[in-house]
């Protein structure tokens, strides 16, 4: 399932609360696959980005991310990485 | 004002503050990082209650090439919040210097902890040369590129609430994600001097 990150939780991502908002509903949707569309996202900030990788990391759902933009994959790669430590 | 790069409809707050920013002072990139982490500290940390109030000001003076923004908030403080977790500290300065460096009252994980305040100074101090002033309760630290300075502000009318002031300088900061990574080393350490 495809889901456009910025129909849900807006294109402007600063909050961990809209990290963990957007998890929460899709680990509550059924199905195991889950293709995260930031296409339309242009800035994530650290809050946002380490509440993300947190939640998703205890979610029971296969969750990817696509359409990173240059503005946005930098921030996701750094704390996706610190995350794995 | 020029016709806003983002559909009206879609702009969140941080999106309206921008736009009346210049973004050549520390870049688009840097404002949006301070403005969302500043704030978010506020939303997460800050209300206390329902009369708890936050602002936000900023000025530009262009002939020195100098931006100013102020957040302030007259919330629980940066003690205060520690003194609701049960957090030990010696005293309003140290625990702005737990604040900066990492210390969380939500999160025992240190991937979950706010960095917003150590990120900010970062990028503000080694990435743009700017200064930065912090007061919570009666806790004072000013820090620019020259050196660092805590003060306990020991007078009745003490600070309710915390207030940060940032002075950027009018170039784009490079280097961003060097600047935000997570780090170990506490560079604003806190002495106590007791006066015998």
């Amino acid at each position: 399932m495809i889901i456009d990150v910025s129909v849900e939780i807006g294109k402007s991502l600063e909050l961990n609360s809209s990290a963990t908002d957007l998890i929460n509903k899709i680990n509550v949707i059924n199905g195991i696959d889950f293709i995260l569309d930031f296409s339309e996202v242009y800035f994530i900030s650290r809050t946002f980005a380490q509440a993300y990788y947190a939640s998703k990391k205890r979610s029971p759902k296969n969750i990817t991310e696509i359409n990173l933009s240059d503005d946005v994959k930098p921030m996701m790669k750094m704390v996706e990485k610190q995350l794995m430590f | 004002m020029p016709e806003s790069k983002y559909n009206q409809q879609d702009l969140s707050f941080i999106d309206l503050i921008i736009e009346k920013l210049d973004s050549h002072y520390g870049g688009e990139f840097v404002l949006r990082h301070i403005l969302s982490e500043l704030t978010y500290n506020i939303h997460e940390h800050a209300f206390d209650n329902e009369k708890t109030d936050a602002s936000l000001s900023f000025k530009i003076f262009d002939n020195e090439g100098i931006l100013e923004l102020a957040i302030m908030d007259n919330g629980i403080s940066i003690p205060g919040r520690f003194d609701k977790a049960n957090v030990d500290y010696i005293d309003d300065c140290n625990a702005i210097e737990k604040a900066i460096n990492n210390f969380s009252t939500v999160s025992d994980n240190p991937y979950e902890r706010g960095n917003g305040l150590w990120t900010t100074i970062r990028l503000v101090i080694e990435g743009n040369v700017g200064e930065i002033l912090i007061i919570s309760r009666k806790g004072l630290l000013h820090i620019s590129r020259g050196g660092y300075k805590y003060e306990l502000l020991d007078n009745e009318e003490y600070f309710k609430g915390t207030l940060i002031s940032i002075r950027l300088n009018k170039f784009e900061v490079q280097n961003i994600y060097d600047l935000i990574e997570l780090h170990k080393t506490n560079f604003y350490e806190y002495e106590v001097i007791n006066d015998y």
